[in-house]
């Protein structure tokens, strides 16, 4: 285990369930409550459209759940961290899924807004959340014209906040492969992002 | 070190806390999650025969659809509501209090755990992940030390339905799984558990969420057919068997149903119960069941 995983597992330490007693499948749903929302927003930012996410999310987590099985969630406590490991779990599961609908569909080129998300927006300051509400949205935008390998990158490090070496880990991909995919993904979203702002300007303008 | 402009790096900042996941699609999910996990499993009981060998990525998870289709119908579905609704409540916990028979003993089998890796669900589970080819390194690192067990498990994938049946039945929940673990396994942990003999019979069908919920689906079926007896056998032998289960909070309101309807329960219970549970999907049956009772009490309070 390098150490890049531990350097995750302090981190991530708060999410795992507490460790010291027996724990098996009972504790599987808090697992599951734990992690799920961060599955949710990875399988989104590493491509997979709105109507697939759901699928995505649930696939990951019956992998979990069979995985589960092999070691113990004081394991996965002691031995790692709970983020690396469902990263990687979700980053293949994620790739499965864009083999097995590689074009996409008509309904997938639509930005579509989850109505359930606006009604979120009640919370702590409506401005604040509006102007993130408003840069997921246009970063998801950007996301979209990375290609798939530098998107997988870009978002573990820069939305995810992963070292190199935990994207090295998590991806399986070796480290300087890692480092200059990432320096290209810079680029090309910069890029985007650049194209995006002149385009609104122009429009504001 | 980065290419990025102070402005992406501004709304790359921003954007990280912007896509939260709505509370309502979140509880759906879990819901969703759950009906599916155990109604996969369901499938595999009811129709092995229909999960091939190489089922198809996505193709699995529409065949667990099936499966929840099969649980709903056999009156399970709603197990699975009751946690959606009341997600924020992280633990589950609370439903066994109300009753005597289904005191939690988180502790009660500490030896046979680490040797009780849930055998069940695999059968099912594994053709799901199995299109899952590159193992990441992580997890070949947390889990090498299982490998025998896997072999184990991968050769039950495989098996004929029959086979995978027995497998199941031969295998046992976290009380009994130490000595047939063991037999699979040429160097065992010490597994001394101390449990009663007759629950470490290998013929103990294993402490999974599929197990449970048959459980469950059975006592439900028996409540709703008017045999309230057999329903209430049934959800004590889930008390007995999985003390700590999954499905306990589930359990615990089927249970008050089926006593409210033999009139066998006293009203504070009841407003235990639902006071400790107020989003429960449960509570609409339980008031109904239990109205009578309940309304004696309010009598009794005039």
């Amino acid at each position: 285990m390098s150490s890049g995983v531990h350097a995750i597992a302090a981190t991530e330490e708060a999410c795992i369930p507490p460790v010291g007693h027996s724990r098996s499948i009972h504790d599987f749903r808090e697992f599951y409550r734990a992690h799920v929302e961060f599955v949710w927003r990875g399988a989104r930012r590493l491509g997979v459209d709105e109507s697939s996410v759901d699928d995505v999310v649930q696939h990951v987590f019956l992998v979990i759940h069979r995985r589960l099985g092999d070691f113990r969630l004081d394991d996965l406590a002691g031995r790692g961290s709970a983020k690396a490991w469902i990263f990687a779990i979700l980053v293949r599961v994620v790739r499965e899924y864009r083999r097995t609908t590689r074009r996409k569909s008509p309904h997938a080129v639509l930005p579509h807004t989850d109505p359930e998300t606006i009604e979120d927006l009640r919370q702590p300051g409506p401005h604040e959340w509006l102007a993130k509400v408003e840069a997921a949205r246009v970063v998801q935008q950007l996301l979209e014209e990375l290609d798939d390998e530098k998107r997988e990158v870009f978002v573990l490090a820069e939305l995810e906040q992963l070292t190199a070496a935990e994207i090295a880990e998590v991806t399986g991909v070796n480290a300087s492969t890692v480092s200059s995919r990432l320096r290209a993904a810079r680029r090309d979203f910069e890029r985007a992002a650049e194209r995006h702002r002149r385009r609104d300007t122009w429009r504001l303008g | 070190m980065s290419d990025l402009s102070p402005q992406t790096r501004r709304l790359l900042e921003l954007a990280r806390e912007g896509d939260p996941m709505p509370r309502r699609r979140r509880a759906r999910l879990e819901t969703k999650f759950f009906a599916r996990l155990a109604g996969g499993v369901v499938v595999g009981i009811a129709a092995d025969a229909a999960w091939g060998k190489a089922v198809p990525f996505f193709g699995a998870l529409t065949k667990g659809i099936a499966g929840v289709a099969l649980v709903s119908s056999l009156g399970a579905g709603g197990y699975f509501a009751v946690h959606a609704l009341r997600h924020d409540l992280a633990i589950m916990h609370t439903s066994d209090r109300t009753h005597g028979t289904n005191a939690p003993s988180t502790h009660a089998m500490p030896a046979a755990q680490p040797v009780a890796p849930e055998p069940a669900p695999r059968p099912t589970m594994a053709p799901i992940a199995q299109p899952m080819a590159p193992e990441p390194k992580v997890v070949a690192a947390l889990r090498a030390s299982s490998d025998d067990r896997r072999e184990v498990s991968t050769r039950r994938t495989v098996a004929t339905p029959a086979v995978a049946r027995a497998s199941r039945a031969a295998s046992h929940g976290p009380v009994a799984t130490a000595p047939a673990v063991a037999a699979q396994n040429p160097a065992p942990e010490p597994a001394v558990a101390p449990t009663p003999p007759e629950q470490a019979a290998p013929a103990r069908p294993p402490s999974t969420l599929s197990e449970e919920t048959h459980l469950l689906a059975e006592a439900d079926q028996a409540l709703r057919s008017g045999d309230t007896g057999r329903a209430v056998a049934l959800l004590d032998e889930h008390a007995t068997r999985y003390p700590d289960g999954t499905l306990g909070p589930e359990r615990g309101a089927e249970r008050i149903v089926a006593l409210c309807k033999m009139g066998r329960t006293d009203p504070d219970t009841v407003n235990t119960y639902l006071a400790a549970h107020p989003n429960s999907s449960f509570s609409d049956r339980i008031q109904h069941a239990c109205a009578r009772i309940l309304s004696r009490s309010k009598r009794a309070a005039r």
